[in-house]
């Protein structure tokens, strides 16, 4: 069972939550495509600590005692989700970070020999 | 065949300007081009006050991120062949002959240059023989490709190999690596025995400490690249 108490400060934290990511979101910290994600997680939160009896049912249903606990399972596994999630999109923006460096250096001779180039025409000018 | 030579570099100001000499005397027809992996010596400095021919990183990729550099340069610039030299005095230029050998008569994709099957010049310690002896075992078992030496630095690639390399390049410790992924990606890979030296100066990139480690992620990595390795052409 869960008491009124712990259901006040879910309620509370949840709102705190909700506010924080609005927030950044406000100032633009947050993509769009990630802000999404979190704001609804938000929301489902916020759904459930007003309707305990979605918990009530999803917990008899996964078959674990208290409620409390399976709101704690679902937690870790939503954590693990995210958690690769953000592994692949840091892989992936190491992957444009080695490209992004690579065409630089390349750029960066080629301007180089460019400068050379015209250099040499201006003395031979001279 | 246009030919070029890709030398790595990271803190090598000790070894640098030897290690061109050598290779400009021995080998004059042949291009050179220098990886400067953001080092934080004055290498970069060195490259260009005696003009050599240099690309310079802003950021330190490690060994497989500057070698694919190189293999990209090689690409736009349209070369044939491209070797990888190391900037530390470790190889001998009088092999590039060798080495590019192979590839000229359409023998082969990838030629690695083996301290191992003649058993001449510098030979390594016993453990990292060991450890190069169980890798060799790996991409046995795994790649069906016979190499002696799966850790050598000294190498050859055709065209086609060049384009393969320019696109996916394992990064972290890639000399073996690479070999699976060629030879999975239907790419001839053979061996040539060349002659290596006792480094002169700078640090190996890979140190004894870190050596169980990199035995175990590059098994993985060759077991994962058996599993979920895809055809390239």
């Amino acid at each position: 069972m869960m008491t009124n108490l712990f259901r006040v400060i879910l309620l509370v934290g949840v709102l705190i939550y909700l506010l924080f990511i609005i927030c950044l979101m406000k100032k633009g910290k947050l993509s769009l495509k990630y802000s999404l994600l979190w704001f609804l997680t938000g929301v489902m939160l916020l759904i459930c600590v007003i309707f305990p009896g979605i918990i009530r049912w999803a917990t008899s249903l996964i078959g674990v005692y208290s409620e409390v606990n399976a709101i704690f399972f679902v937690g870790v596994c939503f954590l693990l989700l995210i958690i690769l999630f953000l592994t692949s999109v840091a892989s992936g923006l190491s992957d444009k970070v080695r490209g992004l460096t690579q065409t630089q250096a390349m750029l960066e001779k080629r301007v180089r020999d460019l400068e050379k180039l015209v250099s040499d025409l201006q003395s031979k000018e001279q | 065949m246009k030919t070029l030579v890709i030398i790595p570099a990271y803190n090598e100001s000790e070894n640098i300007v030897n290690t061109v000499t050598t290779l400009t005397t021995k080998c004059p027809d042949i291009d050179y081009i220098i990886i400067n992996d953001c080092s934080t010596d004055n290498t970069e400095q060195i490259c260009k006050e005696n003009g050599y021919n240099y690309l310079s990183l802003p950021i330190n990729l490690g060994i497989g991120g500057g070698m694919q550099t190189g293999y990209r340069y090689a690409k736009e610039n349209g070369y044939d062949i491209a070797v990888q030299f190391d900037g530390d005095g470790q190889h001998n230029a009088e092999y590039i002959n060798a080495l590019t050998e192979p590839i000229k008569n359409g023998e082969a994709n990838l030629v690695i240059g083996s301290r191992f099957i003649n058993k001449e010049g510098f030979q390594t310690s016993f453990m990292r023989r060991l450890g190069i002896n169980l890798l060799c075992g790996v991409l046995r078992m795994c790649g069906h490709v016979k190499i002696t030496d799966a850790t050598s630095g000294f190498r050859a690639a055709s065209k086609d190999v060049i384009d393969f390399f320019s696109e996916n390049y394992a990064q972290d410790y890639p000399e073996p690596e690479s070999i699976i992924a060629t030879s999975l990606s239907g790419f001839t890979v053979k061996e040539v025995p060349v002659v290596m030296n006792e480094r002169t100066g700078g640090v190996s990139s890979i140190s004894s400490l870190k050596s169980v480690y990199y035995m175990i992620k590059v098994t993985l990595a060759i077991l994962i690249y058996r599993i979920v390795g895809k055809k390239w052409r």
